[in-house]
């Protein structure tokens, strides 16, 4: 009953894993960018939702109202005015550029926020479960797990539903086909970085809410999002989810078997399919 | 001002390449013209050159008196100028509908939508959920034109219409395009490996080291009668 509970509490954990994932998958999907800024805006939208809660009193979850558009139009301004310029043939620029924004952000937020921990005040909500059949489930895990089934239902319908979609599907296919028809590559890339960061934004609360931040964990957080997108396999959303799943459950395990071991048990499991299947669990078919 | 396309000593370069060295050509409304020419010499180039996807160094693109030189591809098709590139370039992950729709997203109003175009090649609306790249060669050269027609252009640029095709189908896929020319009232300018398609172009010239060298006088063994109101297309060396 035991390993149940880990595998569940496990499985639960990985909806956040996933969500931390998602943008990053979308941006590589779209326009081949590895974004090392990540993390670090990840933890930007944290410190974003403590100063919406700090001056409105809003509860954290509400606070996403303002913190998600926020981001997004954040993402659009970043795509606009510097990452469309590196984009090109050579894969260095960008993932240089996306380096030094890590670098600023990071001392950024260290300089307005020091580096003390914070947290988010979810109230009851931290703390509220429930006990099905011996096993006890947390209403905010449960939340942030069915929050990432949604968000990456929504963006898979918005991929391959929507006409936005159509244009990031063939905007990543043959960008300059792509411009023939109409499509202004640097706008398509800024909208895929506007809704990138929109998911970042709620990864961003449900961090807080869970746990302490302070200005120096964004590379943590990359790190975990990076091998959820490489363990479901590059550009395939629902295989995301899967490889959050798999590190959240793997994290549980080796807390289990010693509180040392949990984020080296998710690294061992990243390694091992890494190596067993190089591709990822579920390589995308077409490409 | 003229009402079709002027190119006025259009130089291009790829790189340290030069790939145009001075074209000059006038096309009016109702025209159809070919250029033929060996590879390498600037046939596709100057199709780009006109559509922006290549920066012209210099020499200017004329379209309806606006120049066109300078402006962003991604602005040439609201202004009417579709390519039907070299080698096709459907996108892969988008079905076939898909590209078509994509083709027509900038509603340009005219004759072409998802309903006269499968009129035309209705095998593509059998086959409109497929990805566009599982069809055959042909078909998706039809999805190619298909994709540029749906934006309704005044004019369209055909890079390598027959390249992929075995003879006989380049042959029986021809005779289609009189009818939908005539339709999208587009004059067109595309570019041919080989010489003598049906329907032959009114007017054609040799590219040479991508300068017009000859008034060629092409041998026309017109099948298809073309409409009285096109003429001779000017065009300098």
């Amino acid at each position: 009953m035991d390993l149940l509970n880990t595998i569940i509490q496990g499985i639960l954990v990985g909806g956040l894993c996933a969500l931390f994932a998602a943008g990053l998958s979308l941006i590589f999907g779209v326009m081949r960018l590895v974004n090392i800024a990540h993390g670090d805006l990840i933890v930007l939208a944290a410190y974003a939702a403590m100063v919406v809660v700090q001056t409105t009193g809003l509860h954290p979850l509400i606070a996403l109202i303002i913190v998600v558009p926020l981001m997004a139009a954040f993402g659009y301004a970043l795509q606009l005015g510097i990452l469309n310029r590196t984009l090109g043939a050579d894969l260095l620029p960008p993932l240089l550029v996306s380096f030094g924004l890590s670098v600023i952000l990071q001392n950024g937020l260290l300089e307005t926020f020091t580096v003390d921990s914070r947290k988010l005040n979810a109230g009851a909500l931290e703390t509220a479960s429930f006990t099905t059949a011996g096993i006890s489930i947390g209403i905010l895990p449960l939340l942030m797990f069915a929050t990432a089934i949604f968000v990456i239902a929504a963006l898979q319908y918005l991929f391959y539903r929507t006409a936005l979609g159509r244009a990031f599907r063939a905007t990543s296919d043959d960008p300059e086909i792509a411009e023939l028809m109409g499509l202004d590559r640097r706008r398509v890339y800024a909208s895929a970085m506007a809704l990138c960061l929109a998911v970042v934004a709620i990864a961003g609360v449900f961090l807080a809410i869970r746990s302490n931040f302070d200005p120096l964990m964004g590379p943590g957080r990359l790190i975990f999002g990076f091998e959820a997108v490489i363990i479901g396999g590059l550009g395939n959303l629902w295989g995301t989810l899967a490889g959050g799943v798999i590190l959240g459950v793997a994290q549980g395990l080796g807390a289990e078997i010693d509180p040392g071991f949990q984020f080296l048990a998710g690294h061992i499991a990243f390694l091992l399919i890494l190596a067993l299947k190089p591709k990822g669990l579920f390589p995308r078919m077409d490409g | 001002m003229s009402d079709g396309l002027t190119v006025d000593g259009l130089v291009s370069y790829y790189g340290d390449f030069q790939a145009l060295h001075g074209i000059s050509l006038r096309l009016e409304p109702g025209q159809v013209f070919a250029r033929i020419g060996a590879n390498g010499a600037g046939k596709s180039t100057l199709l780009k050159s006109i559509c922006g996807l290549v920066t012209a160094h210099s020499g200017s693109v004329t379209w309806r008196g606006k120049t066109m030189t300078g402006l962003p591809a991604s602005a040439t098709v609201a202004q009417g100028i579709a390519l039907v590139p070299e080698g096709r370039r459907l996108f892969k992950f988008l079905s076939v509908e898909e590209n078509l729709i994509l083709g027509g997203q900038v509603n340009r109003p005219g004759p072409w939508s998802l309903r006269t175009l499968y009129d035309l090649f209705p095998i593509l609306h059998e086959k409109r959920h497929q990805p566009a790249t599982s069809l055959s060669g042909r078909q998706q050269q039809m999805v190619a034109i298909g994709r540029a027609l749906m934006s309704n252009p005044d004019l369209i640029l055909l890079d390598e219409l027959s390249l992929a095709l075995p003879r006989s189908s380049s042959r029986t896929s021809m005779p289609n395009r009189p009818a939908s020319l005539a339709r999208g009232r587009a004059p067109s300018s595309s570019n041919k490996t080989s010489p003598a398609p049906s329907p032959p172009p009114s007017n054609s010239c040799a590219l040479s080291k991508a300068a017009y060298r000859c008034p060629a006088s092409p041998q026309i063994t017109a099948a298809t009668p073309f409409p009285p109101h096109i003429s001779e297309p000017e065009w300098t060396s």
